[in-house]
């Protein structure tokens, strides 16, 4: 609970250094945050953590709720699946995965806005969304510093 | 906990989620959350963070780079720096009088004004292009006003808080203005493309339409107020076959720097 209530915290503060920070092309550090703690503390805590920072950021812009919530319930739920599968964890393995995490999360919000809210992004530049997930990569390897992955209570990690 | 419960769990969330978008998207999405509590804290704390960022500006600019140079040159360097953060403080003051003399002159001008409001946040994401505003519905605020600059227009109110507001930007792909070419009198719709980016669309072939000419509001759309400077014209392309030419436009008012708007009525 302690940690969680640290993450939920860290998700305030980050998404409002997104908000303040950036006013170009603004990396998704709420992406890196679930995908970081659904590896920690698995799959029902990761797609609880991914529901309520989804939640925060479609109460933040406004316009719908439902697409981030999925989408990062979903990163939570699937990520640490995927950890389960994978025998080493390392800083390379991390934002190779969340490169294709931070891709997924773009085409799932897209679809989900475009569907139920029938706004369309179709003329949106694409370069946009390339360097968000390079952003967001850099993002994670600054992150990836912070978090102490060997602390985790329960799931065995190794790396190179 | 056992598979069969987890998945169970996983289910449940996935059908509430869609039956929460199906929700929004057969009803209204008018703006009004009904959980605007949790945009709260987000707010107070993206403004406090606001002020931060623009102190620790002041700081780096006016005394970091000095620190570090030797003893004896300290007395010295003490004075050069006090007159460089006295400086810098004058710059910093009359580039901040030059955009509020701008300001009082648009309220000056326009019987329509509402009120003017310091710029402390954007949206947090790629898709949107909305900033928030430091006035909300206790200073007359409402939804759809039109918030503008001395330069030109900016986009209409989306949300309103009691002490904040949120602005979509003219250049959100869900903004659309009644525009028209200044030069020409030809009308259009203006929409938003994302990333800065804004195109004038239906407006003839046969129209000759100038590179730099002034594209301002027409009031036709019963939200923007006529004549105001929207931007000008960057680029005309014309597809064989197609009826319109698509007009890209070049904001006038630099969207990514904004700090200030003045918010008028509908």
């Amino acid at each position: 609970m302690k940690t969680f209530s640290f993450y939920v915290l860290l998700a305030f503060l980050l998404l409002s250094v997104q908000a303040t920070v950036f006013s170009g092309v603004k990396p998704d550090f709420i992406l890196v945050l679930v995908c970081f703690y659904s590896l920690r503390h698995g799959q029902m805590k990761g797609m609880i953590y991914g529901a309520f920072t989804g939640f925060l950021i479609d109460s933040a812009s406004g316009v719908i709720l439902g697409p981030n919530m999925f989408s990062k319930f979903l990163i939570g739920f699937m990520i640490s699946s995927i950890r389960q599968k994978l025998f080493q964890w390392n800083i390379i393995v991390s934002a190779l995965i969340i490169a294709i995490f931070s891709l997924m999360d773009i085409v799932l919000v897209y679809l989900f806005l475009e569907t139920f809210a029938g706004i369309s992004f179709t003329e949106m530049p694409f370069r946009i969304l390339i360097l968000q997930t390079v952003y967001t990569v850099i993002a994670s390897l600054i992150l990836y510093g912070f978090i102490d992955f060997e602390k985790d209570s329960g799931m065995p990690l190794r790396s190179f | 906990m056992s598979i069969k419960k987890r998945f169970s769990i996983f289910i449940f969330f996935i059908l509430l989620f869609f039956a929460v978008l199906t929700y929004q998207s057969v009803g209204s999405t008018s703006g009004t959350s009904p959980f605007g509590f949790i945009v709260y804290p987000l707010k107070v704390i993206e403004q406090g963070l606001s002020e931060i960022i623009s102190g620790a500006g002041n700081f780096f600019k006016t005394y970091v780079f000095v620190i570090g140079r030797e003893d004896e040159n300290r007395k010295l360097k003490e004075r050069i720096n006090k007159m460089e953060q006295e400086r810098n403080l004058y710059v910093e003051a009359e580039y901040e009088n030059e955009r509020l003399r701008r300001l009082l002159e648009l309220k000056s001008q326009r019987a329509d004004y509402v009120a003017s409001a310091e710029v402390f946040a954007r949206d947090p994401t790629n898709w949107f292009q909305i900033l928030w505003i430091n006035k909300g519905s206790e200073d007359g605020i409402l939804k759809d006003m039109v918030a503008v600059t001395s330069l030109g227009l900016v986009g209409k109110i989306h949300r309103v808080f009691n002490e904040r507001a949120s602005v979509i930007l003219i250049t959100d792909v869900n903004s659309s203005v009644a525009a028209r070419l200044q030069g020409s009198r030809i009308d259009g719709i203006l929409e938003g493309r994302g990333g800065n980016r804004c195109y004038l669309k239906y407006v003839p072939q046969d129209i000759e339409v100038m590179v730099g000419e002034e594209v301002i509001t027409s009031g036709l759309d019963g939200i923007y107020p006529d004549g105001l400077l929207i931007g000008y014209v960057k680029d005309v392309k014309k597809e064989n076959g197609d009826f319109f030419q698509l007009i890209e436009v070049t904001v006038a008012q630099n969207l990514n720097t904004l700090e200030e708007v003045v918010i008028l009525k509908r």
